[in-house]
């Protein structure tokens, strides 16, 4: 059995036509991919189909990969993943930008001390924003798009980005500082 | 401190966060896989190659049309490689010949190729009669034959009429030098004329992007004080920046695209292999900027135009028929003309309206280039060349962030046309 202990190993066994290649680069990237949708898609039937259309668009596409470096082929399944939840919510139409009322759209002067929270509890938290709050969230602060690619990938206006982030990040620190509270009380 | 420095602790935690998989995915991924296409062997390098290829085709294309436009209105145009092998062929004549030879290529050829070949064996038959001991090295040396003004190549034409006949020698130093006239491409005396080349130039590799806690850009620090600020009700935008220590603290980002560069140079040689070669260059740098500071947050564009001088050092390393290589390096001083920075400013959820301000510059800009180039002779006096390069940009000190500043060290690619212009 071929092992790869990186990408470019990963990558040969590929270009080799090793059957066992593609359930290797499954193995390797599922349980990331897993994570980074779960962020996205909220129903984790939904997740589930995302999932595969993602694996399948990345097996059939495979080909054209250019290979730029170890962590290149984790980055370029990652946006295959994230492209695909983006089509899945917009074909569902469940992405609204409307802001929710009588919300908390005060981050607070202090940052929330985040370093002591376990990430499964962030990424719940994640989860837990509005559509429309988290894609921003999930597209600006993790993926590290600007407005104006935001706005360019979901066909809404910057300024409804800047502002979804805005209160996005406010409702999250919101669910921080009582976690703190919480746990310290 | 950064204000969001909690969300890069997010983003850390988010990035390397995992999840046990979906139940039954792979299997469901093995059936709906074997209903689609077949996976094709992978070719990492194909893909790019293709592209790039087809960048070539492109530029290539893109050439042929300027340099048939150039060709067209160019009075000396008629000159081809056709047509010079074929004066070539003809000019070998002249060992039997000489005379014959002329008066039949004067029928049968462009009559710039006629003028040449006529002007060759004149001055040619000149320096036996003055001088059997001249050789023809000497003589191809010390005039170029292609330095001839037009006019003058008539009157050597008619001259040539007149002279006489010359012996064994003579005839084949005419013809040597015949072809060393008109077939441009064998000879280094058309390299070592001035040149001048026209390139567009772009980085290789895709534009970058970054966080960027540089409090000190200055656009950026006016754009993201806030209005609320300004009793007077003046300009959003402020020329000056905070004060260092400043308790304002900023988040920005910036992702820059690829610098485009467009130039215009002249070489001129020192000796048969190098030249030095100067002129004038425009860049284009833009990036895409968001920043964020308390509660105010910016997105816009930065767009930064420079000219610059460049001065390089030219050696030719080989020629191979028509293709010749060379190599080059030198300094590019660049500076800024226009900058600017446009965009929209949000305050909580207030996006305000459209906010522009000026960069202003004054530092130059030094860069060292290094590139290896190959240029394909399409007539005698064009040619077109591929120089793929590397440059270093040393930091200047300034406050302005751009591809300069955040990625020091640009691989790039110039495409152009070189016109070699003869006295």
């Amino acid at each position: 059995m071929n092992t790869a202990d990186n990408e470019h190993d990963l990558l040969q066994l590929i270009g080799n036509n090793e059957p066992a290649a593609l359930r290797l680069m499954y193995s390797r990237y599922i349980r990331h991919l897993t994570a980074v949708c779960s962020r996205y898609i909220r129903n984790d039937e939904d997740a589930k189909d995302v999932l595969q259309e993602s694996f399948l668009k990345i097996f059939g596409s495979i080909d054209r990969f250019v290979y730029k470096g170890e962590g290149s082929l984790k980055a370029w399944v990652t946006k295959i993943l994230v492209n695909e939840a983006l089509k899945f919510i917009s074909r569902s139409g469940r992405l609204d930008f409307s802001p929710i009322s009588e919300e908390n759209t005060d981050i607070g002067d202090d940052q929330p001390e985040t370093a002591d929270i376990p990430a499964a509890i962030i990424h719940d938290f994640i989860r837990q924003l509005p559509d429309g709050y988290r894609i921003v969230f999930n597209l600006y602060a993790i993926e590290g798009k600007s407005h104006r690619e935001i706005a360019s990938m979901l066909g809404i206006r910057e300024s409804t980005s800047a502002s979804q982030l805005h209160r996005a990040k406010a409702l999250l620190a919101s669910k921080i500082r009582e976690y703190i509270n919480r746990r310290s009380s | 401190m950064n204000n969001d420095n909690w969300l890069d602790d997010i983003r850390n935690k988010m990035t390397d966060f995992e999840l046990d998989e979906p139940s039954g995915l792979w299997e469901r991924i093995e059936t709906h896989r074997a209903d689609r296409q077949q996976i094709t062997p992978i070719n990492r390098n194909g893909h790019r190659r293709g592209a790039v290829l087809s960048w070539l085709v492109a530029a290539t294309l893109l050439t042929a049309i300027m340099l048939s436009g150039l060709h067209f209105f160019k009075p000396e145009s008629k000159v081809d490689m056709t047509a010079a092998r074929l004066a070539k062929d003809v000019s070998d004549n002249t060992l039997i010949s000489p005379v014959n030879s002329e008066q039949n290529l004067a029928q049968t050829l462009p009559q710039s190729i006629g003028n040449r070949i006529s002007r060759a064996n004149t001055l040619t038959a000149a320096v036996c009669q003055a001088s059997q001991s001249s050789s023809a090295a000497q003589l191809t040396d010390d005039e170029p034959a292609n330095q001839n003004p037009a006019g003058k190549d008539n009157e050597n034409a008619e001259n040539s009429e007149t002279s006489p006949s010359a012996d064994n020698a003579c005839n084949r130093i005419n013809t040597e030098y015949a072809e060393s006239t008109v077939s441009a491409s064998d000879s280094h005396n058309v390299r070592e004329r001035v040149s001048v080349g026209i390139f567009t130039s772009g980085s290789i590799g895709n534009g970058m992007s970054g966080p960027s806690n540089n409090s000190g850009n200055k656009s950026l620090s006016g754009l993201m004080s806030d209005p609320t600020k300004n009793p007077d009700d003046g300009p959003v935008v402020q020329s000056q920046a905070p004060e260092s220590g400043s308790s304002n603290t900023r988040n920005s980002k910036m992702q820059h695209h690829q610098p485009i560069r467009v130039g215009l140079t002249v070489a001129y040689p020192i000796s048969p292999r190098l030249s030095l070669e100067s002129g004038l260059t425009y860049s284009r740098l833009r990036s895409d900027v968001d920043a964020t500071e308390a509660n105010i947050s910016f997105s816009g564009e930065q767009t930064l135009h420079y000219i610059g001088i460049p001065l390089n050092l030219k050696c030719r390393l080989a020629s191979v028929n028509r293709l010749e290589f060379y190599a080059s390096a030198g300094i590019l001083a660049e500076k800024c003309v226009v900058g600017k920075l446009s965009g929209h400013k949000f305050i909580n959820d207030q996006a305000g309206a459209e906010e522009n301000t000026d960069i202003h510059e004054k530092r130059l800009q030094w860069s060292l280039n290094a590139a290896a180039g190959a240029q394909l002779s399409i007539t005698p006096d064009l040619g077109i060349f591929i120089e793929p390069g590397i440059s270093y940009y040393p930091d200047n000190g300034s406050d302005i962030s751009s591809i300069y500043k955040d990625r020091p060290l640009n691989f790039n690619l110039n495409l152009g046309l070189r016109l070699t212009l003869g006295k």
